[in-house]
């Protein structure tokens, strides 16, 4: 039966159909890797070259003059550095105190847990458009207004992080395991630390990697609450010299490349788990 | 080492009750084996008497103390799981030491006493090893080390052997034995496989829907089961029970449903029930208490159609239909029989139980 | 803190910029969200059915690099590539009419030239919607890939010996089973898309809503009010008006989808 539905397929059509695969997959990727390609490329040139016709298929000399035009027109090491500082703190922070919640979820038994985590789960659901008013009168009210720990501490009870830490516990280790700690002596802080810890590293990676990549893409937040340039992050400093006039575009490109390069670096080499953890709440549903 | 001592325990999850009413003295060095149906509660009492969870009401005395409130590791008990709980992380030396090391145990003691144990279990060669690389005989060796690395008050087993195959277990049965030779600590171990319970334990406590059936050694639980439950739980197969009613106030005999009548002697009178003072009653036999045979005097006839044979290899069991239900007898001759032909079974005055019959009205 | 009632409410329904991003929200959310899944589905498929896992991973992995970028980045990027009189997209165009065979397809572009991508009130839409469907298509294609790996080879097997050629097994066995990951998938994208900023804020430089309000998104407005005009009280008033139809959108979708795609093949 297969043997004769094959040969209905003649060897010109499979053929034929290949390379319509292939060229279509083909597409995509240039598609997808041009800005990355055309980026780079901007930012060795100078801004008559980049606007020159046929444009500039070629890496430029003006590299250096670039990255000086850079520094002068946004304090791009130090925008980086906050960028940085913001995103270590906040997924070191969300990272512990999740997998801490999550445990309480998890080992303990107390009344009204089930309700609580419901409301958790379903805090999950509001849009964030929605929760950036009260997240700007809190923030005006704590007075933290323009500080880059008004970016970082929020995002430290994080919801999602929870349930996604507690669901990994929940497959990853039974209750007998906990209990056999307990008859061993150890308090629960201590099964914490030198149990449970361990052995949800993989999720805590998983955690880690969304937290971060969210806290250094992020923009609405840090166009609220920050105001001085010298605290601005990345996206806010990026966005700032977009409409200068007469933009020194190669500048602008080469920050804008330099910008997105460290998280580019990472998923070189830890894509499958960044890819993994991206769509955690999507692949387990 | 240490008695353990339970008095009036009661566990219930939100309504429903778990447990009722248990009262168990076990003085120290004893081994007990906690038998009963999955279900009866034999995992909660274990837990509650490691500290792991709370009894709703009663007492859980540890050498006279009183240990409700204390936590697992104030009570110095130890317990293998039935999923042994090995931690994955750790390798079989860090797994049989955590204790150890958590009651700041110098290092030096540390490794002296996991290796000692480790040579006792023969697990040597395995101690830089994770519990992933082992075979299922290996890790439970390796959760019976970090049970008796400890010298705890009190060891707790919950089902140890159930994930072993049938030789393996029948292998650790005999080390789980020697080892209580050697180091006599208090034990209770649960399960639900009787000839476990009956070749390891000193005395046994039968568990049935959370309440205690009957305490004893081995022999006093298989002669003289207290009830029914008992009585069908203890044995293999199980035994048979016929239902019948005195014949008249002298109680010379007994008429089963459908009219026979059993000439009964009046019951033994060191039983734990007057079977004399009853009207409807359950007789007890044991399949391998009847024999193919004619009566002899000190015994009674039960007569039946053969329905069919179940061969073992060692024995036949013979199906036999008694008063329109099927009874089970042991032919150890193995004679040739003729399915439908009537059939002549004798059983020893002595060998008979009379139970009430309360369940069936 | 003064009561004003439902004055804010008010205010925000009288307010024709306020239609104005309700319309621009659900224009964006359609137009750039379903082609991601059209064009997801099927990549994602031939990924799958038959591609080696490395090379699979190889080419999910680039399509997936779009959304691991910030999206101010991005839209920065974009922002010059859409540039009217020298950007690079019209220069392709231009240069496209001068290539042999497919020229004629292309004849157009030089008289058109320049066109203002971003300037122009009619095409600053689809503009936008063209970042939004290259950042988020690698994702879904993750998405799907990870459905069309759950469906067992003997289902596929079972089908071709029933007679199924190629397309029958997609259209008959793949798709079937991959409800689930498509009820999901298009749930994230309907709450996305209907709070899209940063892409119509950095393309427009976050000028009102670009040429006559057409990329006016409504959480852009909600920014605008809240953050540029300083008056809170309405922000918030539009914040739930947006909420509402963020609901109101996706209780459509559990109504009409929701039973299959949750149950699925199961
Ligand atoms: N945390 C709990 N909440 C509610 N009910 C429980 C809880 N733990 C146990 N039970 C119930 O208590 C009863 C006894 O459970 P237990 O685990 O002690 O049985 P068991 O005798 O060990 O059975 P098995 O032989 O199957 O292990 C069961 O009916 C069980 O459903
Ligand atoms: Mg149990």
């Amino acid at each position: 039966m297969q043997n004769v539905k094959r040969s209905a397929h003649t060897p010109k059509t499979q053929t034929l159909a290949r390379l319509a695969k292939l060229n279509f997959l083909a597409f995509g990727i240039v598609i997808t890797i041009f800005p990355f390609v055309w980026v780079a490329l901007m930012g060795t040139h100078t801004r008559s070259e980049i606007f020159s016709s046929p444009p500039p298929f070629y890496i430029g000399d003006n590299f250096i003059d670039n990255y000086y035009k850079l520094l002068e027109i946004m304090p791009f090491w130090l925008v980086l550095w906050n960028s940085l500082f913001i995103s270590v703190m906040g997924t070191i922070g969300a990272v512990f105190f999740c997998s801490l919640c999550a445990y309480g979820f998890f080992a303990f038994e107390f009344r009204g847990k089930n309700i609580i985590f419901t409301l958790m789960i379903a805090s999950m659901m509001v849009p964030p458009a929605l929760l950036l008013i009260p997240f700007f009168l809190t923030v005006q009210f704590l007075g933290i207004l323009d500080t880059h720990f008004a970016l970082w501490f929020p995002a430290i009870a994080n919801a999602f992080g929870i349930f996604l830490v507690r669901q990994y516990m929940v497959t990853a280790i039974s209750k007998d395991l906990l209990d056999a700690a307990k008859v061993d002596g150890a308090s629960h802080l201590r099964i914490f630390l030198v149990i449970v810890l361990p052995l949800i590293k993989p999720v805590l990676a998983t955690l880690g990697i969304v937290m971060f990549i969210g806290l250094w893409n992020n923009f609405l937040s840090p166009l609220i609450v920050l105001s001085s340039p010298d605290k601005f992050v990345l996206t806010l400093a990026l966005r700032s010299v977009q409409s200068l006039g007469d933009s020194p575009w190669g500048a602008v490109m080469l920050g804008t490349f330099l910008s997105m390069l460290p998280l580019l670096i990472a998923f070189l080499f830890f894509s499958k788990q960044i890819m993994a953890g991206l769509t955690a709440g999507a692949v387990k549903g | 080492m240490a008695s353990l001592q339970l008095s009036n325990l009661s566990k219930s999850f939100n309504q429903t009750k778990v447990l009722e009413g248990l009262n168990l003295m076990v003085p120290e060095g004893e081994f007990i084996a906690l038998i009963g149906p999955s279900g009866c509660g034999k995992s909660t009492l274990l837990r509650i008497i490691a500290g792991l969870d709370e009894p709703t009401s009663g007492d859980v005395l540890l050498d006279g103390q009183w240990v409700n409130e204390l936590s697992p590791r104030e009570r110095k008990v130890a317990m293998v799981f039935q999923s042994y709980a090995l931690y994955p992380h750790m390798t079989v030396f860090e797994n049989i030491g955590f204790n150890l090391k958590i009651s700041k145990i110098p290092r030096q003691e540390i490794r002296q006493r996991v290796t000692q144990t480790a040579a006792i279990l023969d697990l040597e060669e395995l101690l830089e090893r994770k519990p992933s690389q082992l075979s299922g005989g290996q890790r439970q060796r390796v959760a019976m080390g970090r049970a008796i690395v400890r010298n705890p008050n009190l060891f707790l087993f919950d089902e140890p052997l159930s994930n072993l195959d049938a030789k393996l277990r029948v292998q650790m049965r005999d080390e789980i034995k020697k080892l209580h030779k050697a180091i006599k600590t208090t034990s209770i171990y649960v399960t639900h496989d009787q000839v476990e319970a009956m070749t390891l334990a000193d005395r046994i406590v039968i568990l049935n829907d959370g309440v205690i059936q009957q305490i004893g050694t081995p022999q006093q639980l298989y002669n003289t089961p207290v009830n029914p439950f008992v009585a069908g739980f203890i044995g293999s197969p199980s035994m048979n029970f016929l239902n019948g009613k005195w014949e008249d106030d002298h109680k010379t005999a007994i008429i089963l449903k459908d009219g026979t009548k059993l000439p009964a002697p009046v019951p033994k009178s060191n039983t734990h029930f007057d079977a004399s003072t009853q009207n409807d009653i359950l007789i007890g036999m044991r399949p391998e208490h009847l024999h193919l045979r004619p009566a002899m005097s000190e015994d009674i006839q039960v007569k039946g159609v053969l329905d069919h044979i179940e061969p073992t290899g060692a024995q036949n069991y013979l199906k036999v239909r008694v008063d329109g239900q099927i009874i089970t007898a042991t032919d150890l001759q193995q004679s040739q029989l003729q399915s439908q032909q009537p059939i002549e079974l004798a059983i020893a005055h002595k060998n008979l139980h009379f139970f009430a019959n309360t369940a069936h009205e | 803190m003064q009561f004003v009632g439902l004055q804010n409410y008010i205010t925000a329904l009288d307010d024709p910029w306020f239609w104005k991003s309700l319309y621009n929200t659900l224009w964006l959310a359609i137009v750039s969200g379903v082609p991601q899944h059209i064009l997801a589905i099927p990549t994602a498929y031939i990924l799958v059915a038959t591609l080696r896992p490395m090379l699979r991973h190889i080419i999910s992995a680039t399509l997936f690099i779009p959304f691991i970028t910030s999206t101010v980045a991005v839209s920065m990027i974009f922002y010059s590539i859409y540039s009217a009189n020298t950007g690079i997209l019209n220069q392709i165009l231009v240069g496209l009419a001068q290539v042999p065979i497919i020229g004629w397809l292309f004849s157009w572009a030089p008289d058109a030239m320049p066109i203002q991508w971003l300037t122009r009130s009619d095409l600053l839409k689809p503009a936008i919607s063209a970042v939004v469907i290259w950042k988020y298509t690698g994702f879904n294609i993750l998405v799907y890939s990870a459905g069309f790996m759950t469906v067992p080879n003997q289902l596929y097997d079972a089908a071709k010996v029933d007679g199924c050629n190629r397309f029958q097994l997609f259209w008959h066995i793949a798709l079937p089973m991959i409800r689930p990951f498509i009820f999901f998938a298009l749930t994230l994208t309907i709450i996305g898309n209907l709070q899209l900023f940063e892409e119509p804020f950095i393309l427009t430089t976050g000028d009102s809503g670009g040429i006559a309000q057409s990329g006016l998104t409504t959480t852009y407005y909600l920014y605008l009010v809240g953050w540029e005009w300083l008056e809170m009280g309405s922000a918030s008033a539009i914040s739930w008006i947006l909420f509402l139809l963020i609901a109101l959108a996706t209780a459509i979708h559990f109504f009409f989808n929701g039973k299959q795609g949750m149950e699925g093949h199961r």
